[in-house]
């Protein structure tokens, strides 16, 4: 047991899917962490009911995901490419995509964000829409292939978090990509 | 053959008519008439006299100079060392003036008064039409002496262009210094840079609202895009959209009661109207497609917009309160980014032309397209709010910079910015 | 009677070989002042159009004409201020060639001071 005490981020809710916020909020600090006391220390016998944490840190235990880590699973492939201005999964990607939406079905509680991406050609704001497509795209086939919509998040981060710095098709072929990414991932 | 019973005299007098006729149509003395079309004067020399007294305060002239001078219009041509130099309360030597080739003169001063504040006065002369163009006095702290100095420029420009001068304007861009990004306010010429916001993610998209006292912009402090506005004054910043998926491209209409966003919740991405509160979204755009980028006309009447509703990125207009769409680029296969000009009479965008993208400028009424740009990786242009400049970002030697273009093409410009990856900028509006 | 008609075509001959010459030198004299007055209007030309601003030229719609009317000292110097005797319609581009005018004085002067003309008509056109 360790005293936890959180630093105040701004996290506005955003990663619940679904949330939708229509009204202003100016930012908001998020509460701190309870603090936990050990069994040893005085007072703790006897202590007060009906509290229950609320830990925001926590992240799933490492067995969790080590199913989603291990290289020999596909599931540990995480990332779709694509060819120039498209956004269609190209069929080498099917058996990813198949893997995963087998293990959202079985894992009802699991979670995912997919994050599109763009290369650094054109306008950024094009770009965000080109990369909500791609992500869009993977998420449509997951909920084909059996996911619930309510597993799933789709956002773009356009051309503004490249993996590969450079000008070069090298890069630009990197950059054009979705990201699977599991609750404690992100 | 010919009639040799004629008289001689008949003879000699035909023959001295003769030479009358052709003395007639060489008109010897009459007016000479000269066609002259085009012009040639790039740059209007006017003559900036250094402010009198200017030392208390740090250079007044040299801001007015350097404006003058940066917007491509003007020379300041060099005083001589003169005995003499003219004061405001002095009618110049005009003819002088004129003999040095100055356009125009300024004169002027600073004084400090009692109250610990200062007096600083002008006057412009019309070298050319030797009659004074008047002038003004300030009354201001030593912390508005910048301020002042862009003033006198912004005169002067009105005065010898009949234009307005934006050297009182601001602009807003990003920088990015290694993972680290911040949205800077500065004034036109670059100095007075101010951090709005400092993040360790992305900020994209700054749009100025009408009144200059807010910016709008995409930030991914949440790991994907919402849309903020910021009062810059004070720091406050709200939500305007922070829905499911994507939120971006914020856009104020011109009377600054609404902004369009693109917003994927409804499935891909399109075009929404809402209030700066966040509150009243209403859908604009029904395609399947990407519709993005919505930019409001000055009148407020119509929405220009990139789509690729026609299997590639071009530029559509529809009307602001929604409507059907119609096709406004339809020279290349990628054109994104409409900024229509503060006169409404044409567009800036990015086009995609041999594979580099560059900036072009469709005129509206007679649907000529000009690319004003030779460089690269241009992006983001934003109209100076008279119209004469663009602002925007290109690529040299892999680092983000700022530059400019006149709307003619012919004045081109780099910024010096403090460091760091430099894009999005945005010009700010004129403040009244 | 014969010799008498003779000389008489011979002299007619001789005054047509003469006013023939006298038209030819006429001509080549005129050739030479139209040269000489082109030369001139060129200069005129290019002076006066380098001292109006591009500015200008840009904000005229379409390609209407302003006329002045200028007189001019021996020296070259424009005396008293050019003259309009028809607008191009837009005020701006008026001003800009008014003060060109001025700004362009001491005009130059013709090689041949004999060429010199004290009016001058100056007929401008945003576009070429």
């Amino acid at each position: 047991m360790r005293a936890i005490l959180i630093a105040a981020i701004a996290v506005a809710g955003t990663l619940a899917v679904g949330a939708c916020s229509t009204t202003p909020t100016d930012e908001e600090q998020k509460p701190a962490g309870v603090e936990e006391r050990s069994p040893g220390t005085p007072g703790a016998a006897g202590e007060r009911p009906g509290v229950s944490t609320v830990d925001l840190t926590s992240k799933p235990a490492p067995s969790d995901i080590a199913e989603l880590k291990d290289p020999a699973s596909p599931l540990s492939k995480r990332s779709i490419y694509y060819d120039f201005d498209k956004f269609d999964v190209k069929e080498e990607y099917r058996p990813l995509v198949e893997a995963h939406a087998k293990y959202l079905r079985e894992h009802p509680q699991a979670k995912v964000l997919i994050q599109g991406n763009t290369d650094e050609r054109g306008s950024r704001e094009y770009n965000v829409a080109l990369g909500q497509r791609r992500a869009d795209g993977v998420r449509r086939l997951l909920v084909l292939l059996g996911a619930r919509d309510s597993q799933i998040e789709a956002v773009s981060l356009g051309e503004e978090k490249p993996k590969a710095e450079g000008s070069n098709e090298e890069a630009w072929a990197q950059n054009r990509r979705s990201d699977i990414l599991y609750s404690g991932e992100y | 053959m010919f009639a040799a019973r004629s008289p001689a005299w008949v003879r000699r007098l035909a023959g001295v008519c003769l030479l009358l006729a052709m003395a007639v149509s060489a008109p010897a003395g009459a007016q000479l008439s000269i066609e002259i079309t085009g012009a040639g004067l790039q740059r209007i020399p006017v003559a900036i006299v250094p402010f009198a007294g200017e030392a208390a305060i740090g250079g007044v002239t040299q801001i007015i100079r350097a404006d003058l001078e940066r917007s491509g219009q003007f020379r300041a041509l060099e005083i001589p060392p003169l005995p003499t130099l003219p004061t405001e309360n002095s009618t110049p030597n005009y003819p002088e003036w004129r003999a040095r080739l100055a356009d125009a003169l300024l004169v002027g001063s600073v004084a400090a008064r009692p109250d610990g504040r200062y007096e600083v006065r002008f006057k412009l002369h019309d070298v050319v039409q030797q009659r004074d163009l008047s002038g003004i006095a300030y009354t201001l702290s030593k912390e508005q002496i910048r301020a002042t100095a862009h003033r006198i420029a912004d005169y002067v420009y009105e005065k010898l262009t009949g234009e307005r001068g934006v050297f009182s304007t601001r602009i807003a861009y990003v920088v990015k210094r290694g993972n680290r990004y911040e949205l800077q306010i500065a004034d036109a010429d670059g100095a007075g840079e101010e951090t709005a916001l400092a993040s360790f993610e992305p900020i994209i998209s700054p749009a100025w609202s009408p009144d200059g006292r807010r910016v709008a912009y995409v930030s991914f402090e949440s790991k994907r895009p919402v849309v903020y506005v910021h009062s810059l004054q004070d720091g406050k910043r709200s939500v305007v959209a922070n829905f499911r998926g994507s939120n971006s491209a914020p856009a104020w209409s011109p009377d600054g009661k609404r902004i369009a966003v693109t917003l994927s919740r409804e499935g891909g991405s399109q075009i929404f109207l809402v209030n700066p509160d966040g509150s009243n979204l209403r859908r604009l755009t029904t395609s399947t497609a990407i519709d993005t980028e919505p930019r409001f006309s000055p009148d407020g009447r119509w929405l220009y917009f990139t789509s690729d509703r026609g299997g590639s990125p071009q530029i559509y207009r529809m009307p602001a309160n929604g409507g059907p769409a119609q096709r406004v680029t339809f020279e290349g296969s990628y054109n994104v980014s409409p900024r229509p000009s503060p006169d409404g009479k044409s567009l800036a965008y990015i086009t995609r032309n041999e594979g580099k993208f560059q900036v072009a400028l469709l005129d509206l009424a007679n649907n000529q397209v000009q690319i004003v740009t030779d460089s690269d990786r241009d992006e983001s242009p934003s109209f100076a709010p008279n119209g004469r400049m663009i602002l925007f970002a290109t690529v040299i030697g892999e680092r983000g910079v700022l530059s400019a273009v006149s709307s003619d093409g012919r004045i081109r410009q780099r910024l010096t910015t403090s460091g760091g990856d430099v894009r999005e900028p945005a010009w700010g509006p004129f403040i009244e | 009677m014969q010799q008498q008609l003779a000389q008489e075509q011979q002299r007619i001959r001789d005054q047509m070989i003469r006013e023939q010459a006298e038209r030819e030198r006429l001509a080549l004299a005129q050739a030479a002042r139209d040269r000489a007055l082109a030369e001139w209007s060129s200069r005129i030309r290019a002076k006066i159009r380098g001292n109006i601003p591009s500015q200008a030229v840009q904000a005229v719609k379409g390609n209407p004409e302003a006329i002045f009317v200028v007189t001019l000292l021996p020296t070259g110097e424009v005396l008293g201020n050019p003259r309009m005797v028809k607008s191009s319609g837009n005020k701006g581009y008026d001003d800009a060639v008014y003060r060109a005018i001025l700004r362009s004085s001491p005009l130059p002067k013709p090689e041949n001071p004999a060429d010199f003309r004290r009016e001058l008509e100056l007929r401008f056109r945003p576009q070429d």
